[in-house]
């Protein structure tokens, strides 16, 4: 009998299921047309001076576009989504958003989508093999904030729908909070980060602040890389190190903030990292945190152009794809900084769908790959507050 | 004579998922009553009366305990409305004292302000004792130096606590040996002298018919049929249990004790456990018992002579080849088998089917090289055995959790037979088992014999000891204390002599 | 005589019920994975079973059906191994670098991988049955020291350790794979469900003691299965690794729970014993890779998909597991 409820339930599950298919596309669009809405009330002035001049042909085809990443539903998913999604109606695209564990996992949703008759893909992750399934499908593959081996780059370069990598530049954005936490006052810090040898990203914020910030003269008192314990790492610190001045995180979540608090080192230590969370703004306020870096869901705002090129026409945006392309974080050093970061990007869209189309070739003949690479380069806080004033 | 009923139950059913355990049961017991409750196993005599002391509840029908309706929740309950049951077992906690043991569940009543008060509470439990007629047993001792027999007593007298209107026996008496069973029938006397009332299970037909004013015969889980008086005989109560006549002898027709020279196990000063520096030998065509009292050491025993146990000193060796039994795995492959006491743990699957079961010492033979094992061959040694030990099922695909206590028994016998063992030790292979199985084992056993095989078989049932071996060893503390061979003679008083 | 002819019928009446309900266990499985494809094949609009996404569901669930059936002769006697993904991840390592690395040619890769799996397993099973100790406890114990000398390992050799597909295409080949699949799958069939090796494991999971004391050596199956595991882990890793394109700190990563639900969604009995079966593993594989791909292909967006997946997972254990392991029937 209970068995048989079961089987009842799952017919139940059966049909929510079947429903639950339909019903993406209806939300997504709904989503979309939402979440278009308000850019393009703040860049009205500039949707009102080019309205009859949309670099944007109307009727464009319709393109499923996936997008793949390590989700799980935090911040920076929402952001990504919500920044891509604004493209959604003037390119005319469906996007559809794929989590993905490993790389064993993301084969198998290469594979799955490929089926399934997407136009193209966007990724953080990258392997011959799983390009040379998208390339068997003839769908573009184009990867965001991944960082990859030369040797690995120029394998992938040869494989024809391969669009290229735009990652966001850790290293010199290390180097950067290296200065500022200097410039701070701070000389005696302790850095936390991620298990060792996980992720190059990872590492190199913590190397690459390292070395700059003894470069400068301070000295780095003590390192603990044991994976997502930041607040046990604080906590030594605090007990080990009287004399701890700063401290820099590869990832400056909120458990961070909370052992800051809880050990008493508001007003003792400044931090830097990456990564903006809810504490960051009372933390600015009070003058502790000195520096954060943010802005990577304008990465794949980026790295679509790239792919709408070839997609579109065949057509390569990054001419040379054995090289990534480097692209800036937002930095944020002070609570004015992080008022227009809330305003201009948390709350908004980074790039408007008008200046992707700027990128595409076939629209707009003129764009080169030097102006890509300037526009990645060039991007900061001022850049988006000046873009859309 | 007029009798007044003091309990009475009405249409009662159980059932255990699919099982019907009690269909439509009525039972009546007077006032000054001795009442049996047998049949064989799984006939739901047990259900019956765990019923009437609380331990679960019927799925319908009602009791009524003295005119009133009686629904106990829990034991508790029951006690306290005067029902009380002394279980077949039960375990007294070796830890604490014996009267703390006598009075578990009850302390508070001997508290005051969160204090216990011991030393009333050692005096009632000291009264209690020597009220039963168990005077020798202090009540201030700890538990753990009281000898099996006596723990079983003080168990008896836990119940005796709440002095109890209606007590129910069940088959304590495997338990126990003369002066515990002495206790026991000197308390039921009194119940019956003092107007109270007693429900006896027990599978001793003998035992039965010297205590018991009426017998009541459950079969499948109904009453078959109550008897009284001079209607209460062993044959009527096994045709009744059983449902069809039995054969003339119960244990084996010959008293001749009968074996070959030929010496097929020889254990030579062997120590595990309780016994130190013991030999002994079997033979071919040997039935050898060996008996004592459950702590004697005879259990243990029979797990080094199978090798489950390592012997600290001396040997187990097979003279044939002279093959040294270390482990089950050389036993096994030498053509020995092992039932053990505890079966439904030790010596069955539950969980798998008969044919699982059966094959499982009989893969190595059942397999060729490479280890394939066709579904023929071991369909046909499954069903072979259901035939010949006639075990009650669907077929070889039945799973054992839907067999009685016999048939599992069966199942493990069918076990040995069919990788056809020559020398099988079996730990109480009629415990808690009902005639009809128990009188199958027996002919079993006299067909081995016949073979030319051997057996070992550990008992504390002094009857089947002397009815079933050719040469019996009786143990006391971990020593041989006697050898008996065959004879018509023996006494079951002869043997106990050497056992306590 | 009535009291007669009504047992007879509840005698009958029993043995329906209880042939009904051995019916029901065999069958529910089945019945799960037939829903996920019958449903999500109308989702998409028969794509799921197209000539093309067959081939994707051999290539998907290629890993987890190797490492599966392997994994079923350990948990068939009881055991348990957690360690799986991360000796994959190792022995993936160890391919890489005997071949990229020492120079040596791809058959050596592949023993190097097959050793570093048994050892692993090995490590698992003997370890644990020679120290009494719980197999998950030391599974556990070998997955951390896996975990860390992959990091290590990876570290050394370049983080992301590029798989040259011009020496690893033979890995890469839907028809090699295929005719791995098979081979592999019905030889364990054959060895689970037919030879006294499968009997005897299934045996020791029923009843550890009373195995034993049928003359079974726990030693000699632990191994044997141990020896099975750690040879299907180390093949899995050379496809897994040619199919992925990279070694990393993070290859194998996952693999153990999905070999979990997998065997949660076949209905393996988890404590192993003679309801265990080769059928449960490959049905519960089969089910989660045609429910994995099936939502991808339907096109729902990853919030959804663990929402949907976490729901069916409780729907289709809850119709398909079977409990009698659970819980002792009480026979009176």
């Amino acid at each position: 009998m209970k068995r048989l409820l079961c089987l009842l339930l799952t017919l139940v599950m059966a049909f929510t299921l079947f429903g639950c298919s339909k019903a993406p596309s209806e939300p997504a669009g709904s989503g979309t047309t939402a979440s278009t809405e308000p850019p393009k009330d703040t860049q009205g002035a500039a949707g009102a001076e080019e309205v009859t001049t949309s670099v944007i042909p109307k009727d464009l085809p319709p393109k499923k576009v996936a997008a793949l990443g390590a989700f799980s539903g935090n911040e920076l998913y929402l952001q990504w989504r919500k920044n891509l999604e604004s493209l959604a109606e003037p390119f005319n695209v469906e996007f559809q958003f794929v989590e993905i564990s490993g790389s064993e996992d993301l084969a198998s949703m290469v594979e799955s989508l490929c089926t399934a008759g997407v136009d193209g893909i966007i990724t953080q992750m990258a392997s011959e093999s799983v390009v040379k399934i998208a390339a068997e499908h003839n769908v573009p593959y184009m990867v965001y904030c991944g960082v990859f081996s030369d040797d690995l780059m120029q394998v992938l370069a040869g494989y024809d729908n391969f669009c290229g990598v735009v990652a966001e530049d850790d290293i010199v954005a290390a180097r950067h909070g290296a200065e500022a936490m200097y410039n701070a006052g701070c000389r005696s810090v302790g850095v936390v980060g991620l298990t060792r040898g996980m992720s190059d990203m990872m590492d190199n914020r913590a190397d690459y602040f390292i070395e700059r910030f003894e470069e400068l003269g301070g000295k780095v008192i003590a390192t603990d890389y044991s994976i997502m314990k930041f607040a046990d790492s604080i906590s030594t610190f605090a007990a080990a190190y009287p004399e701890m001045d700063g401290i820099w995180c590869a990832i400056l979540n909120e458990s961070i903030f909370q052992a800051v608090t809880t050990e008493g080192l508001v007003g003792q230590v400044k931090l830097g990292g990456f990564d903006l969370s809810d504490s960051s703004p009372d933390f600015y306020d009070s003058g502790t945190l000195v520096f954060s870096c943010t802005g990577q869901q304008a990465t794949i705002v980026a790295s679509f152009a790239a792919l709408y090129n070839y997609m579109y026409d065949g057509t390569y945006l990054i001419e040379d794809r054995s090289v990534t392309v480097p692209r800036s974080f937002i930095e944020i050093g002070n609570s004015d900084d992080y008022a227009d970061y809330n305003d201009y990007v948390r709350y908004s869209t980074c790039y408007s769908a008008e200046e992707i189309g700027r990128m595409i070739k076939a629209f707009n003949p003129e764009y080169t790959f030097a102006d890509y690479l300037a526009m990645n380069e060039a991007f900061s806080i001022q850049d988006v507050v000046s873009r859309a004033q | 004579m007029k009798k007044k009923p003091i309990l009475r139950a009405m249409q009662v059913n159980k059932n255990f998922g699919p099982t019907r355990a009690l269909v439509d049961v009525d039972f009546l017991l007077y006032r000054g009553e001795v009442h049996g409750l047998i049949g064989e196993n799984g006939s739901g005599k047990s259900t019956f009366s765990s019923i009437i002391a609380g331990v679960q509840s019927a799925d319908s029908g009602s009791f009524e305990l003295n005119g009133e309706p009686y629904l106990p929740r829990n034991m508790v309950d029951a006690q306290n409305r005067g029902v009380g049951m002394i279980v077949q077992e039960q375990g007294t906690i070796g830890s604490i004292d014996v009267a703390s043991n006598i009075f578990t569940g009850r302390l508070e009543e001997f508290s005051k302000f969160g204090f216990v008060n011991m030393k009333q509470i050692t005096a009632r439990a000291q009264q209690i004792l020597n009220d039963i007629g168990a005077g020798d047993i202090d009540a201030s001792a700890p538990t753990m130096s009281l000898n099996f027999e006596d723990r079983k007593i003080v168990e008896m007298a836990r119940v005796m606590v709440a002095d109890p209107d209606i007590l129910i026996v069940d088959e304590t008496t495997t338990a126990l040996a003369m002066k515990g069973r002495k206790i026991l029938f000197d308390l039921i006397k009194r119940f019956r002298a003092s107007d109270k009332a007693v429900i006896f299970i027990s599978h001793d037909l003998g035992e039965l018919m010297n205590v018991c004013d009426r017998v009541t015969v459950l079969r499948d889980g109904r009453v078959i049929d109550t008897l009284s008086g001079s209607d209460i005989t062993e044959d009527s109560m096994r045709r009744l249990m059983v449902g069809r006549e039995f054969e003339d002898h119960y244990f084996r027709s010959d008293f001749v004790c009968s074996y070959d020279e030929e010496v097929v196990l020889d254990a030579q000063h062997i120590t595990y456990g309780s016994f130190t520096n013991l030999s002994l030998q079997l033979h071919k065509g040997e039935i050898l018992g060996i008996c004592g009292l459950s702590d004697c050491g005879m259990h243990e025993l029979g797990k080094v002579l199978f090798g489950i146990e390592k012997s600290l000193t001396g040997r187990v060796v097979l003279p044939q080849d002279g093959t040294q039994v270390k482990n089950p795995h050389i036993a096994v492959k030498k053509g020995m088998g092992y039932l053990s006491k505890d079966r439904d743990r030790e010596s069955i699957i539950l969980n798998a089917s008969i044919l699982d079961n059966v094959e499982l010492p009989s893969m190595r033979l059942l397999s060729n090289a490479v280890g394939y094992i066709s579904a023929k061959s071991e369909r046909r040694l499954a069903q072979e055995q259901i035939d010949v030990l006639k075990i009650k099922c669907r077929g070889p695909k039945q799973r054992l959790t839907e067999l009685s206590g016999g048939n599992k028994q069966k199942v493990v016998f069918s076990k040995w037979l069919g990788c056809d063992s020559d020398i099988l030790i079996l730990d109480c292979a009629t415990r808690g088992i009902d005639v009809g199985v128990k009188a199958a084992i027996y002919r079993l056993l006299e067909q081995i014999k016949k073979k030319g095989k051997s057996v070992i078989l550990i008992s504390e049932e002094l009857p089947e000891m002397i009815g079933m071996s050719d040469r019996m060893l009786v143990m006391k503390d971990g020593k041989i204390t006697a050898e008996f061979r065959r004879s018509e003679d023996l006494s079951e008083e002869d043997i106990i002599r050497y056992m306590i | 005589m009535p009291v007669q002819a009504k047992s007879v019928d509840i005698g009958e009446v029993l043995t329906q019920k209880s042939r009904r309900k051995d019916l029901f266990s065999a069958v529910l499985p089945f019945c799960g994975l037939l829903l996920t494809v019958l449903v999500l094949s109308i989702a998409t609009k028969g794509l799921l079973l197209s000539p093309m996404n067959l081939v994707n569901i051999i290539n998907q669930c290629f890993n987890t059906a190797i490492v599966g059936v392997g994994a079923a002769f350990v948990f068939a006697h009881g055991g348990m191994d957690f360690s799986v993904g991360a000796s994959c991840g190792v022995a993936q390592l160890a391919c890489i670098a005997v071949v990229t690395q020492l120079r040596l040619p791809l058959w050596v890769g592949f023993l190097a991988a097959v050793m570093v799996g048994v050892a692993c397993s090995m490590v698992v099973g003997m370890g644990s049955h020679a120290l009494h100790l719980q197999p998950f406890i030391v599974s556990l114990c070998v997955r951390s020291a896996c975990t860390g000398i992959l990091v290590v390992g990876c570290n050394a050799l370049g983080k992301n350790i590029r798989v040259p597909l011009d020496v690893f295409g033979i890995f890469n080949n839907n028809i090699v794979k295929t005719i791995v699949l098979v081979a592999l799958v019905a030889f364990s069939w054959y060895l689970f469900e037919k030879t006294s090796l499968g009997k005897e494991e299934k045996a020791i999971g029923g009843n550890r003691v009373t195995a034993v004391q049928s003359g079974i050596l726990l030693g000699r199956n632990v191994f044997l299965s141990s020896l099975i595991l750690g040879i299907c882990v180390g093949i899995a890793a050379c496809f897994q690794m040619s199919r992925s394109g990279t070694v990393s700190a993070s290859s194998g990563n996952g693999l153990e729970f999905n070999i979990m639900i997998a065997l949660a969604l076949g209905g393996f009995p988890m404590a192993g014993g003679s309801a265990a079966r080769i059928r449960s593993m490959i049905i519960g594989v089969l089910t989660i890779t045609f429910l994995t791909n099936g939502l991808t292909l339907v096109g729902l967006d990853s919030e959804y998909v663990s929402l949907v997946k976490g729901l069916l997972f409780v729907v289709i254990v809850a119709v398909s597991y079977d409990r009698s392991n659970l819980k002792q029937v009480n026979f009176v």
